[in-house]
């Protein structure tokens, strides 16, 4: 079953995912991810049995949580959330 | 196991130098005496009965510019000033044992609170806290915005007040980066980025930003923001993750680094603590911040080997659990660790058992292993799974039939009960090929993940 991840960092030779929607974190070799992958980069992946057996780059859902974040981060910056 | 035999080493050294340097001190350093012995009767003590070193050493107050903020406000007046923890004329940082992650409580002589990062998800942050009378924060501080130091606060945010927030205003686009400005946005705290230069104000004393520089690179790490806070004749340095790149950065600008107590830069992590800046710091304590048996091997030998060539006495909380450090403002400090040395190693994993995690205020490492399950079962017929984990670990069970996964109601994610024990019952559908199926189990707490698999037979 493939399902959404995002690269929460790297740890020296490990990648750091956060899986789901619930981000449950799972550690995997940097060179079982796409070689252009980043920090922050979303991504296409499928375990079995615990074990990364696919993972893709999600440049397109990678893009709509940047845009999406960058506007909450914005409205912060602006002091919208502040109760008057 | 090398890497925790030398570490638990260090420590016992450690501790054995603190407290025959106590004795030298004692012996060697003149009057005036400092202010710490007379005020420790009422020190408050997190641990219920702990071994602690009192050390005085005799240290030049030194010499910081407090740069003005042009972005950080006076703390909120609103806020009733909490007494639970504060003592009068004392500082106190509490290094939070979080597993893999990071947080600091700071409490100012007036009683102002302050947290720096607050671990993953589920790391306990919140439960230390309260556990301490915190119930509410002045002051919330996300260094850099990975997970193992944003995640615990989104809780934090929603479970306690808070005046004001801090970043450094460098954007990531996970989940949790994001549900922790939503929590910001949803409780209304003050939001406030910081750069190299700006000072936070906290009570009487401010914490002056030693990084990130004004215009950052990508990394999120290197961009972490670094704190130091200066109180009389003490002083503390929190690194977050910041690499050798930002020490490079940090000693190029030539601002005031020296500080009594260290928290080790990213875990222990190789990536941080040069030499040359560990030089120019010259802390006497140093604390990291690592998960028990973590899967990036934190802390790294040759940080552990620089710092002990440089004769600082090491605290880890994977090994001392949380470790508090009480400083008054003429230098004199006293350390408190929640245990003396790492506790018994774990038993042998499993098959399948991919990590091992201390789990925070358990002492103990993360474990699982499945009890029993229905074997064999008719199609058609219920099958029950039980596991044992840590108390409040969340697991997952996942059934592979020939079809693929099991979506069948029952196999939904679950925490462990207060034994430590989970299960599931579901039901195995008519039309089940037959045949030995997977089903796979995982843990997750202080945010590791555990995995055990176990084959059961579906036969007519």
């Amino acid at each position: 079953m493939s399902e959404s991840a995002v690269i929460d960092r790297f740890e020296g030779d490990q990648a750091v995912l956060l899986v789901g929607e619930s981000e449950r974190q799972a550690v995997v070799a940097r060179s079982e991810l796409p070689k252009s992958s980043r920090e922050g980069h979303w991504l296409q992946v499928e375990f079995a049995g615990g074990k990364l057996v696919s993972a893709a780059i999600d440049e397109a859902g990678t893009a709509r949580a940047k845009e999406r974040i960058a506007e909450k981060l914005e409205r912060l910056r602006r002091g919208e959330h502040r109760k008057p | 196991m090398r890497r925790l035999k030398l570490c638990r080493g260090l420590v016992q050294v450690a501790l054995a130098v603190g407290l025959v340097g106590l004795c030298a001190l004692c012996t060697r350093t003149p009057p005036p005496a400092p202010a710490l012995p007379q005020a420790s009767p009422t020190l408050p003590s997190p641990f219920p009965s702990t071994a602690s070193a009192i050390v005085t050493p005799s240290i030049v107050a030194p010499t910081s510019k407090i740069i003005a903020s042009e972005t950080a406000p006076p703390p909120s007046e609103a806020l009733v000033t909490s007494t639970a923890v504060a003592s009068a004329g004392l500082l106190q940082v509490h290094f939070i044992d979080v597993g893999q992650g990071d947080a600091e409580l700071i409490v100012s002589p007036e009683g102002r609170l302050a947290l720096i990062d607050g671990g993953v998800a589920d790391s306990g942050v919140l439960a230390y806290l309260q556990s301490q009378g915190v119930s509410r924060l002045d002051l919330v501080v996300a260094t850099h915005p990975h997970a193992d130091h944003i995640g615990g606060l989104i809780q934090v945010l929603k479970s306690l007040p808070v005046a004001e927030v801090v970043t450094n205003g460098q954007p990531t686009t996970t989940l949790t980066y994001e549900h922790f400005l939503d929590a910001i946005a949803d409780v209304g705290a003050e939001y406030v980025e910081v750069k190299r230069g700006d000072t936070i104000p906290f009570g009487g004393l401010a914490f002056q930003v030693l990084s990130p520089p004004s215009t950052p690179g990508d990394d999120l790490n290197s961009n972490a923001i670094v704190l130091r806070l200066v109180y009389g004749a003490s002083s503390f340095l929190f690194m977050g993750d910041a690499d050798q790149a930002a020490e490079a950065s940090i000693l190029l600008v030539g601002l005031p680094v020296q500080a009594d107590i260290l928290k080790v830069g990213h875990h222990g992590s190789r990536t941080a603590s040069s030499p040359a800046f560990l030089g120019a710091v010259e802390p006497k304590i140093a604390v990291y911040s690592a998960g028990r048996g973590n899967s990036y091997g934190h802390p790294h030998p040759e940080t552990l080997e620089a710092l002990a060539s440089a004769g600082v006495e090491v605290y880890g909380t994977e090994v001392n659990g949380t470790v508090v450090v009480t400083a008054d403002s003429a230098g004199g400090y006293k350390v408190e660790v929640g245990r003396q040395s790492a506790p018994p190693a774990p038993p042998i994993p499993g098959a399948g058992v991919t990590s091992t995690a201390a789990v925070p205020g358990s002492g103990g490492p993360l474990s699982l292993q499945i009890i029993s399950v229905t074997n064999p079962v008719a199609p058609g017929g219920r099958a029950t799974l039980v596991a044992h984990t840590m108390l409040g670990a969340n697991c997952t069970i996942k059934v592979y039939y020939k079809s693929g996964a099991s979506k069948a109601a029952g196999l939904s994610p679950r925490s462990a009960d207060a034994n430590g024990d989970v299960s599931w019952t579901w039901n195995v559908g008519r039309n089940t090929t037959p045949g030995n199926w997977r089903i796979v189990v995982t843990a997750t707490a202080g945010g590791e993940t555990m995995t055990q698999e176990i084959y059961f037979t579906v036969a007519k």
